[in-house]
């Protein structure tokens, strides 16, 4: 079998902060992570891999040169080839585009099956995996949180909606999207780790891709950024220190209040 | 001062230790319990051979690299430290050392997969650093050796599968009287005696080795006749160099608790970590345990790439084991009562430093060491 | 292209049409005056799409549907993602809207990306704040969105496509009782040869571990640093008939699950309270409770950013101060 996941490496946005006083984001000394949800992916491309192990597991992801690291750290959990799509002139893209220079990429080789995270926490869309199954004309089955079955034919999993569960069977070629939440991924192996640093990652720019630059980056995005902001955080209230018992007073009172609303 | 590869090892064992090894580290220690599931997890990230080539299904790292990864366990759990380093360093060791072509065929691969587990047996009642006070025999008959006698303190012992174990051949001989054998778990005669009740590490299995009238194959001996202490010295060489990680990690991890605490506990109204007393304290610990792992370091550097590294494991060990001793006794003071008892780590850590000074030779062996090292 | 009108998905899930759609028409009356303003008249269209949804057409006039295209099969009895971005499309095609707004379901995030493919638009997902551009003969629709979990809030445009597509979480606009009159509704002609065959085995109820969040009255949210009080604050929770919640952090933690976690990633809520113990307040997790009623912040941390949100904010640790609330309960 033949797998596809779509990778991305974003700065861990637990960590951001706001500069209150120039209204920016620092950014300075905050990791960039695999997206969870993608590392999900992974983890089911190895989970399938495990089950057969004649199974190829092929990464793409699209970004900047210092995504090299986080496909290195691909490696060392057991993927078994990773590709780097970078170019200047993808960059500033939207989902729109996004999608269409992944689905090129893509085009490139053969699959059974493409795995994606439902979303990247620094954009949080969910818009890329849908979009690539839509180019490539694909059956998808978005938000799986885990995988029940597979065969050489088809894959059985459960999607996670609201407020139920449902299990469903698609035939390959198919795209799926994962959620972190109950997919645990796999630690490195300890030789894949020290090796990995010396993996050749090759880079897909617009010549492989056979790119047009209209399409594609900024200039292909259908959307505009017209301007970003960060919120403004409302005014303090009241603060109760170092009176535990004027909260508790206080806390208690408020709850009263609202059991008899 | 580590490469690109050997903080990404780190970056590895971190993880790795957060999520099997530190959370029933408390636990094992409780039920005096072997963590079989975490030497599964070990075979599972292929960690059970890190310093050995490729050939024989060793991870293809270096002793750094290993070295790194029984620091990190053992901050959490220096019982998990131990298991891993007596299997790496004494278990596989002396049979990729020393072993014939056919021996390393024959057990290795089992062994690097992590398959079978290793242990090492010197010691016994009576011949402890005194090791050519060897009680054990092993008798050549016409096709096998005929091993007789008992060894004590065996690290893995029962959930080992694979031993090298230490006998008289020519007892007349002395220490040149000593031959290594490599001895499997169920052959007749070779049983387990008295599981001892440790101070620390108490997720070990430490038990007697029983050897009565065990036939050997011939091919089954490690080396040579009488090198046996030239083969259980040279092991332990690597196997203090394991223990010197083992100790470093034990006062790591009581330097991390110490410092957590410190910052979060409150008197007069202020964290204690504002007082200069404090301070004092972990500056020191800091100091120690950053010389020793330095000396640490250089050992493993040492080991692959000199031939003679005794006087620096003898170091490492001697130095680490004892900043082990005194850091976690420094901690459980900074902490006060909450160190004494168990809702900690640190009266767990205390305990399991102690034994740094004493197995794979006390810390007056490593002094002998040093000595005829430096006066040569 | 002449375009006209903002159309609103409304999600039906085996008859029961999904709240957020309304709250959506409501949303789009108030996009309808910001346009009527600028002289550009603009209708509020409801598409309904599902199987036997004749019950729902005068909910969406009530809630603000000028107009209503029924699009009704037994396919779509549960929307599924090639059938419903098939009605969708066709719609589009056929009555070419200005804009498009679609709940942010799990249904909707699924099919709209699809759909604005298909029709060759751009999509903006999950804004927070739609305006129409207050700017001279300009049509653009303004969509706000939240990105780097919440720290960063972008305004998004779609100058050169149409329908200029959003979809809005649940919950973060409310339904208003406009009682629009109820016209006679557009029923659509849908024609669907199904492609791809998922083939559904079972659906079944979640397990829930807390109450359903969005309809709490009164919430109680722990953060990482509650791990180890879980239970604490679960009790005294359900001692003063509040909901049980939790941040980011504390889900990451592995002791509670991902249902019962409030923020930008997880549910959106707006109680009457909000308890938030030892959350320290990162974007995240503000952006999901920022529109409580009022919101009781405890944290040891003086300096805590959840303070900046809170109408009461307690300095101390949460577990001792709620054992201290409880005597006066």
């Amino acid at each position: 079998m033949k797998i596809i996941v779509l990778v991305k490496q974003v700065p861990n946005t637990t960590e951001i902060k706001v500069d209150p006083i120039k209204g920016t984001l620092i950014r300075d000394g905050v990791d960039s992570i695999i997206n969870p949800d993608d590392r999900a992916s992974v983890e089911c491309a190895l989970m399938i891999k495990d089950q057969f192990p004649e199974t190829h597991v092929r990464v793409l992801t699209m970004g900047p040169k210092q995504a090299v690291g986080m496909l290195q750290e691909l490696y060392g959990m057991g993927v078994d080839e990773c590709s780097l799509i970078n170019d200047a002139i993808f960059a500033g893209a939207d989902t729109w585009a996004t999608s269409l220079t992944l689905s090129k990429a893509i085009a490139l080789y053969e699959y059974d099956l493409i795995l994606a995270g439902r979303q990247a926490i620094d954009g949080d869309t969910a818009q890329v995996g849908p979009q690539v199954a839509e180019w490539l004309d694909l059956p998808q089955v978005t938000y799986v949180s885990s995988i029940k079955e597979v065969t050489d034919k088809n894959i059985t999993v459960v999607k996670s909606y609201e407020d139920m569960e449902e299990v469903c069977r698609v035939s390959f070629p198919c795209l799926i999207t994962t959620l972190a939440d109950q997919i645990k991924p796999r630690l490195g192996n300890f030789s894949l780790v020290w090796e990995s640093n010396q993996r050749e990652i090759p880079i897909l720019t617009s010549v492989e891709l056979k790119a047009d630059p209209k399409e594609v980056g900024l200039k292909g995005s259908l959307t505009q950024v017209k301007k970003t902001f960060v919120k403004s955080v409302s005014k303090k209230g009241q603060m109760i220190k170092d009176d535990i018992e004027l909260a508790a007073k206080t806390i208690a009172d408020i709850i009263h209040q609202n059991n008899h609303a | 001062m580590l490469s690109e590869k050997h903080i990404k090892i780190q970056t590895l064992m971190r993880e790795f230790t957060q999520k099997y090894v530190a959370p029933i580290a408390a636990e094992i220690d409780e039920n005096h319990r072997f963590p079989e599931e975490t030497v599964r997890a070990l075979v599972q990230h292929g960690m059970m051979s890190i310093p050995y080539p490729k050939t024989f299904g060793g991870a293809g790292a270096d002793t750094l690299a290993y070295i790194i990864a029984v620091e990190e366990l053992s901050k959490a759990c220096a019982t998990t430290g131990v298991i891993l380093s007596a299997h790496t360093s004494l278990g596989i060791s002396p049979i990729y050392t020393y072993g014939s072509d056919a021996l390393k065929a024959k057990y290795l691969p089992d062994m690097m997969s992590g398959k079978k587990l290793g242990a090492f047996g010197l010691t016994e009642p009576n011949a402890g650093t005194d090791a050519a006070g060897q009680k054990t025999v092993a008798i050549l008959k016409d096709d096998h050796y005929e091993l007789t006698g008992s060894k004590i303190f065996i690290t893995n012992a029962i959930y080992a599968d694979i031993y090298v174990v230490f006998a008289m051949t020519q007892p007349e001989l002395g220490m040149k009287g000593i031959t290594a054998f490599v001895i499997e778990k169920g052959w007749e005669g070779f049983t387990f005696g008295k599981k001892e009740k440790k101070l620390g590490i108490c997720g070990s299995s430490t038990c007697e080795l029983v050897f009565d009238h065990v036939k050997v194959p011939l091919e089954n001996r490690l080396g040579k006749e009488g090198e046996g202490f030239k083969i259980a010295m040279g092991t332990l060489d690597g196997g203090r160099i394991g223990i010197a990680a083992q100790a470093v990690g034990i006062a790591k991890g009581a330097l991390k608790e110490t410092l957590e605490y410190a910052k979060k506990r409150k008197q007069f109204k202020q964290p204690i970590s504002n007082f200069q007393n404090t301070q004092f304290v972990i500056a020191d610990m800091a100091l120690q345990i950053e010389a020793a792992e330095l000396l640490l370091y250089r050992a493993a550097v040492a080991k692959d790439t000199q031939k003679n590294f005794s006087k620096e494991a003898a170091m490492a060990k001697l130095f680490g084991s004892e900043t082990a001793m005194k850091v976690t006794t420094q901690a459980i003071q900074v902490l006060g009562g909450y160190g004494y008892i168990k809702d900690y780590p640190l009266e767990r850590m205390f305990r399991d430093a102690k034994i740094t000074e004493i197995y794979e030779g006390t810390s007056e062996v490593q002094r002998m060491v040093i000595a005829s090292s430096v006066l040569r | 292209m002449n375009v006209k009108d903002i159309y609103v998905y409304i999600e039906v899930r085996e008859q029961t049409a999904l709240d957020v759609g309304f709250q959506l028409l409501s949303l789009s009356q108030t996009l309808k005056e910001q346009y009527a303003a600028k002289s550009i008249a603009q209708d509020v269209v409801a598409v309904l799409v599902g199987h036997n949804v004749e019950k729902h057409i005068k909910t969406c006039h009530d809630y603000g549907a000028d107009k209503v295209v029924v699009v009704d099969h037994e396919v779509l009895n549960f929307p599924t993602t090639e059938a419903v971005t098939h009605a969708l499309t066709q719609v589009i095609k056929t009555f070419n809207p200005e804009c498009f707004l679609i709940g942010a379901t799990v249904v909707g995030r699924d099919i709209a990306p699809r759909v604005a493919a298909r029709v060759a638009t751009g999509l903006t997902a999950d804004a927070t704040h739609l305006e129409v551009d207050p700017a001279d003969d300009s049509r653009l629709l303004l969509m706000t969105r939240p990105a780097f979990g919440g720290n960063l809030y972008g305004t998004i445009i779609c100058p050169f496509s149409y329908p200029q597509m959003s979809s809005i979480r649940p919950e973060v606009f409310v339904k208003v009782l406009y009682e629009r009159p109820v016209v006679e509704p557009i029923r659509f002609d849908f024609s669907f040869t199904p492609k791809h065959t998922i083939e559904v085995l079972e659906r079944k109820v979640k397990h829930k571990e807390g109450g359903d969040l969005k309809k709490a009255h009164m919430i109680l949210a722990g953060g990482r640093s509650m791990a180890n009080h879980v239970e604490k604050l679960q009790e005294f929770a359900s001692s003063i008939n509040a909901t049980f919640a939790a941040s980011r952090g504390l889900v990451e933690s592995g002791k509670v699950g991902k249902d019962i976690q409030v923020g930008q990633t997880g549910t959106s809520v707006r109680p009457a309270l909000y308890i938030a113990c030892g959350i320290s307040g990162a974007a995240q997790h503000t952006a999901g409770m920022e529109n409580a009623q009022t919101i009781i912040a405890i944290n040891t941390d003086p300096e805590a950013s959840i303070f900046q949100f809170s109408h009461l904010g307690v300095v101390g640790d949460a577990v001792e101060v709620l054992k201290e609330v409880q005597k006066y309960l």
